[in-house]
């Protein structure tokens, strides 16, 4: 290639590049520098912003209203992370046993994927509605939990303590059972078929089949599900602000919707800039941790 | 192997069926709801199917608000965007498949900003916004979502899978690196085109706090911004905001039958993200 073609080229990859090398410094890199910026400042956005230091940080901590959060957080994640996942491998091991309709039955579990979170939320208030809502219609006529107490379970989902995040809990996990299933679907057809042939000759049970072949060869899927899991439980904040506004008694106060209640509720940009600044340390702890770990592969053979 | 089919297998299929169907039991509230009239609603034990099969309902809970202007605002939005991010995604990834001083860092740092999670820069992006004056315009809700690394790594992987002498020959012809993305690069990159659009179109309808904050103007609403604020409206006619959610749903749902295998290869292709 002669001189001006190569300058030619160089021009091109630069052209290429800039659009979306522009966009992603400026939304993404400059974002997060500005957000830690303003981590440090106390702004309503209307008057001039005034210099903290850390007092924003120093505040957050001695707030009962952060550890509320991250508790809710946690709590959440503790139950929605490992329940998306089995039945996430539950549903992968049923559609790829399912050799009839097949598709048929991954589309069924695919549905809840791509209802809206909004509109997912909306649905199962109104299945949660504590006077017309079906399911307590349900749990006060069969009385499976106990004698019908109608004053009980007509409040259940407005019980701070646990009910109305169990509320939440149900809503996130129907809405991604189908998308793990379809990933673990993937990750069994990359199991070779041979281990199990062997094992069948053998005679090894169905059971044994599972324990000592698919869940260590699927490991690898196991795991990068299990760090997004993670990843988007951390993040939940569309079906707490849509089904229970954080409520009741801040008992359902997400990290995420905290943070977006203190900027665009009570307009504390610095505060819920800090607030940001932590969950993103949260995140990127996790994600670093993924990567070591994959490297070193939790797959053997 | 083949199996044989043994009363077991039958019975295995029918409990499949029932636990699939069971799964989709909100889905089939949401419609058997938007049927109802609001007389059945307040119905103490509730029936299970509407009595009367009619739309009246969905015409009401229609005309109480201009829902087709906010599945408009969305369709652009949802089209708008997809275009620009495969576009951009393709040159920037094919680029990233040529070496040159600092295409590695460059690489890196793109994939970098898919540690950096959308809902914890929210608050500063919201303030960046609002100081270029883009705060209810599209400008808004397009710009800062057109760029996507997990798009241009798609690209990229797929542009180092066609044989090099593909790019030799046409540097022998002397066709230039834009011709040669019109005339081979493109046309080649079809089902990646399809996974990067369908990704952006499934963020796009289904983003919910970053249009909820740049947007105020009711005129230029998106669709779940819309359907919340119906909620908020009218909190307890469960019927109507039923069939609000009918009518933001339907729209994706008919692309998802039409694409479910696309859509579902999609989605699942996030799946190598990490």
């Amino acid at each position: 290639m002669n001189g001006s073609r190569l300058k030619e080229r160089k021009r091109f990859i630069f052209a290429s590049l800039a659009p979306s090398g522009i966009l992603l410094l400026v939304f993404s890199y400059f974002s997060l520098g500005y957000c830690i910026y303003v981590s440090f400042l106390k702004w309503n956005m209307l008057s001039a912003p005034k210099y903290l230091g850390l007092r924003n940080y120093a505040q957050l901590f001695t707030n009962p209203s952060f550890w509320n959060s991250l508790k809710v957080t946690l709590i959440y994640s503790l139950v929605s992370v490992p329940s998306c996942i089995i039945l996430g491998i539950l549903v992968g091991m049923i559609l790829k046993n399912a050799r009839i309709g097949r598709s048929f039955f991954r589309v069924m579990f695919f549905i809840p994927v791509i209802i809206s979170m909004v509109v997912a939320s909306l649905i199962w208030k109104w299945i949660f509605n504590p006077t017309q809502g079906i399911l307590n219609y349900l749990l006060v006529n069969t009385g499976i939990f106990g004698a019908p107490d109608m004053n009980h379970w007509l409040k259940w989902y407005n019980d701070p303590n646990g009910g109305a995040l169990a509320a939440l809990l149900v809503v996130g996990i129907w809405k991604r059972i189908g998308y793990n299933g379809v990933i673990f679907l993937a990750g069994l057809f990359n199991i070779d078929q041979q281990y199990y042939e062997a094992a069948e000759l053998e005679g090894a049970s169905s059971f044994r089949r599972f324990w000592s072949i698919t869940l260590p060869l699927l490991s690898p899927t196991t795991f990068l599900v299990l760090t997004m899991e993670i990843i988007s439980a951390l993040k939940v904040s569309v079906s707490p602000l849509v089904l229970t506004n954080g409520g009741p008694i801040e008992s359902t106060n997400s990290l995420v919707l905290y943070i977006y209640k203190e900027a665009f509720e009570s307009f504390r940009m610095g505060y819920a800039s800090a607030l940001a600044v932590i969950v993103f340390f949260f995140i990127l702890i996790l994600t670093v941790l993924q990567m070591r770990t994959t490297e070193k592969r939790v797959f053997y053979q | 192997m083949k199996r044989k089919i043994t009363p077991w297998r039958i019975i295995l299929y029918l409990l499949l069926f029932l636990i699939v169907l069971l799964y989709n039991f909100p889905i089939f509230w949401m419609i058997s709801t938007g049927f109802k009239f609001s007389t059945e609603i307040y119905r103490y034990p509730p029936s299970l199917l509407p009595d009367k099969f009619s739309f009246d309902n969905f015409k009401q809970a229609w005309l109480a608000t201009p829902w087709w202007r906010y599945l408009i605002n969305t369709i652009i939005v949802a089209t708008v965007v997809p275009i620009l991010r495969i576009i951009l995604s393709a040159l920037a990834g094919y680029a990233l498949t040529f070496k040159f001083k600092g295409s590695k860092i460059i690489f890196l740092a793109i994939l970098g900003t898919m540690m950096i999670p959308e809902e914890t820069t929210l608050v500063s992006k919201y303030i960046i916004v609002s100081k270029l004056g883009w705060i209810n315009t599209y400008l808004a809700l397009v710009v800062p979502m057109v760029a996507s690394a997990f798009s241009i790594f798609l690209f990229r992987q797929f542009f180092l899978t066609l044989p090099q002498e593909l790019q030799d020959a046409a540097d022998i012809d002397g066709c230039s690196n834009a011709r040669y993305m019109m005339s081979i690069g493109i046309p080649l990159s079809k089902s990646v085109s399809i996974t990067v659009g369908l990704l952006a179109f499934i963020d796009i309808w289904n983003s919910t706090l970053w249009p909820l904050i740049v947007i105020n103007n009711d005129k230029l609403r998106l669709v779940q911004i819309a359907l919340k604020a119906f909620s908020d409206d009218r909190g307890t006619t469960w019927n109507q905001l039923m069939a609000g959610c009918c009518f933001v749903t339907i729209p994706v749902l008919i692309l998802f039958i039409i694409l479910q295998k696309q859509f579902i290869e999609s989605v699942a292709s996030t799946g190598i993200k990490a």
